[in-house]
């Protein structure tokens, strides 16, 4: 065969070949492309849900109270529905339009989290009986476990931080309905009955029966003080319903992991065999320290709670998403362990998405966005303190370290109350609670160093951990009034 | 006499189409998944950046290893702008009914990789509302562009064809 027949047969058979494969490469780089186009929408567009949720909370002053926050959480998800529409290039576009592609939207708050899927509805028109589904709020679910027992039966709602709900029936006391902090009774100091100090490093005892003279600014700009004894109403009354607690050992046999039960009265197989007593505080089950038996339960609790409640909100979404417009089986991403250590840390919105066609695949993804700016859990890293230079620092700033003596009176507020908020009377105006401005070494620029409260002074311990108490204390909670 | 040059004629297509069109084809298609995979590893980390509020010596250093592992060099560019409410806080507290302005300054690669190394948690953190860009092109000539240079004689030290960049505002506080 001649040299020219051989070349045009190579060239028959590789010239397509190669085109063929850039062709599938492009198809897949641009599917690659669209995928990440999408995540960062669906990112940014949680983003901006929680951004309304702040804000919208921020001036809320009932944003504490279940029913004022399903206004707030609502208004946060047409945020999104609207921002995803827009970045999705549909802007304008309703948000029943994009909508079937949210198989769930879950937020995480401080005692328990709301649920934003499809469910089924029913109503009648016209004598004729229609039902479809749509998305809805589902009411809040707690982060709460029943513990039963034989003859008791005892129900505990947990939080981010170390408030608990205890309500129920134990065998031979009754019924019991009890809520407070839990504090490790060795580390406190008290006179009779009275706590007077908390040992809060080995070296150092906070003073715990003190009054703290707090100001901020109204509407108006006038400069408002109050007296707080919260520091001490924290302290006393942990230290109380610790007390009462320890005290209760059938209590203390009841709150085991092996006898929590799920909702339909089977037992978790999680827990099989577990029989810590979780309600055991001690220096060794501190409810303060990540590691402790308390803590670690409580985790595990809420990170099933929410798995179930969001597989079976996903279960609905499957089975129904042909009635609203999608067909697609949806499998639930698996949350990284980086991610539930996120939702069981703080505030946090997850939206999932799923769905839309992207080059030759599914789309399929979620996005978590950690709130950090909220009221409605005091993260102890965001507290803020003001020094006497017009400017509020972070506890470990060493701009602020400077500028401390022992004589010093340093407080501190929680981060949100340095934001600016909204008044409306008779015109919209903006003023700040506290007035000073963001120190350049710590806020503005953030400081890199974690907080390292062996490294703090007196003062700067005193006015640390008073300002946790105290806005802790402060914080709305609807079980507060069971003491 | 005209069968030899025809056959001289037949022997460069024949080298062109037999071994310098699939080697350029396969290497343009080589940097396309270098490309791919350059862009995605930014995104990613940049994304990582912005849920997280921080950058992390472990995140910058796997970062860098992804895209050492395409086989070329790489120049990173990072910059940060913080954000500052102070000068608006001002002008809000002069008159209660105006929003004020916020401002940001910029800080750039050396000056974060600074900051980085000398801090203790081997990070530097960011807050809510800072914003972070991050651009990555390729240092090295690739056998796409040298092949490229070559033959549509194109030159210049800056034509590089592996580029990515991605950048967004920062959701989170990084110190909580």
């Amino acid at each position: 065969m001649k040299l020219q027949n051989m070349t045009v047969i190579f060239s028959i058979i590789v010239i397509p070949v190669t085109l063929i494969l850039s062709a599938y490469i492009g198809v897949q780089i641009d599917t690659a492309h669209l995928q990440q186009m999408y995540d960062t929408k669906l990112m940014d567009a949680t983003h901006d849900a929680l951004a309304a949720f702040e804000l919208n909370t921020i001036n809320n002053k009932y944003s504490n109270n279940a029913d004022s926050i399903r206004r707030d959480v609502q208004a946060a998800i047409n945020t999104f529905s609207t921002s995803l529409a827009t970045g999705m290039g549909i802007s304008g576009a309703n948000s029943s339009y994009i909508m079937p592609y949210i198989p769930a939207l879950v937020f995480t708050l401080y005692d328990g989290y709301y649920i934003y899927s499809p469910n089924e509805y029913t109503y009648e028109e016209n004598g004729v009986t229609k039902t479809g589904y749509e998305h809805i709020l589902k009411p809040y679910i707690h982060y709460s476990v029943r513990y039963k027992t034989a003859l008791s039966d005892i129900v505990i709602n947990y939080s981010l931080d170390n408030y608990i709900t205890v309500y129920g029936n134990i065998s031979g006391v009754g019924y019991i309905a009890k809520s407070g902090y839990l504090i490790d009774l060795n580390k406190v100091v008290k006179s009779g009955n009275e706590v007077t100090g908390y040992r809060v490093t080995n070296t150092y005892t906070l003073q715990t029966n003190i009054v703290e003279t707090l100001s901020e600014k109204n509407e108006e700009g006038q400069v408002v003080t109050r007296q707080s004894d919260s520091v001490k109403k924290y302290y006393q009354e942990a230290y109380e319903f610790t007390n009462w607690l320890l005290n209760e050992v059938r209590l203390q046999d009841i709150v085991r992991p092996q006898n929590a039960v799920k909702s339909d009265g089977s037992k978790y197989e999680e827990f099989a065999g577990d029989n810590t007593s979780i309600l055991n505080i001690s220096s060794t089950n501190d409810p303060e320290d990540r590691a402790s038996a308390f803590n670690q339960h409580k985790r595990e609790i809420m990170r099933i709670s929410i798995q179930e409640n969001l597989n079976n909100a996903i279960k609905v979404y499957n089975e129904h998403s042909p009635s609203m417009g999608t067909h697609a089986n949806f499998q639930m991403p698996i949350l990284t362990d980086l991610d539930w250590e996120k939702l069981l840390t703080n505030i946090n919105i997850i939206s999932f998405m799923e769905g839309i066609p992207v080059g030759t695949k599914i789309y399929n993804n979620y996005a978590i966005v950690t709130s950090t700016q909220n009221k409605q859990y005091i993260n102890p890293n965001s507290i803020y303190f003001i020094d006497n230079t017009n400017t509020y620092h972070r506890i470990n700033c060493p701009v602020l370290e400077q500028s401390l003596n022992s004589g010093s009176n340093l407080i501190g507020y929680k981060s949100i109350d340095f934001r600016k908020m909204q008044s409306t009377v008779n015109d919209t105006t903006y003023y700040y609670k506290h007035p000073e401005y963001a120190c350049y070494t710590c806020i503005v620029n953030t400081l890199d160093e974690d907080i390292n409260v062996n490294e703090l002074s007196n003062v700067q311990l005193q006015a640390y951990y008073s300002a946790i108490a105290r806005e802790r204390y402060d914080l709305d909670k609807i079980t507060k009034m069971l003491k | 006499m005209g069968d030899t040059l025809i056959t001289i004629v037949a022997i460069f297509l024949a080298a062109i189409l037999m071994f310098i069109f699939p080697l350029m084809s396969i290497s343009d298609r080589n940097d396309d998944v270098a490309q791919l995979s350059v862009q995605t590893k930014t995104v990613e980390f940049v994304d990582n950046i912005r849920s997280t509020g921080k950058i992390t010596q472990d995140n910058y250093d796997a970062f860098i290893q992804t895209l050492a592992a395409t086989g070329n060099s790489y120049d990173v560019e990072m910059e940060v702008k913080v954000l500052d409410e102070n000068p608006g806080k001002k002008t809000a507290q002069t008159s209660t009914d105006k929003i004020g302005e916020n401002i940001y300054y910029s800080e750039y690669t050396s000056q974060i990789l600074e900051k980085m190394n000398t801090s203790s948690s081997k990070s530097v953190k960011l807050k809510e509302g800072d914003l972070i860009s991050v651009s990555v092109k390729n240092t090295n000539t690739t056998i796409s562009q040298m092949l490229k240079n070559f033959f549509y004689s194109i030159s210049g030290n800056d034509t590089y064809n592996i580029t990515a960049s991605h950048s967004g505002v920062v959701m989170t506080n990084g110190s909580e």
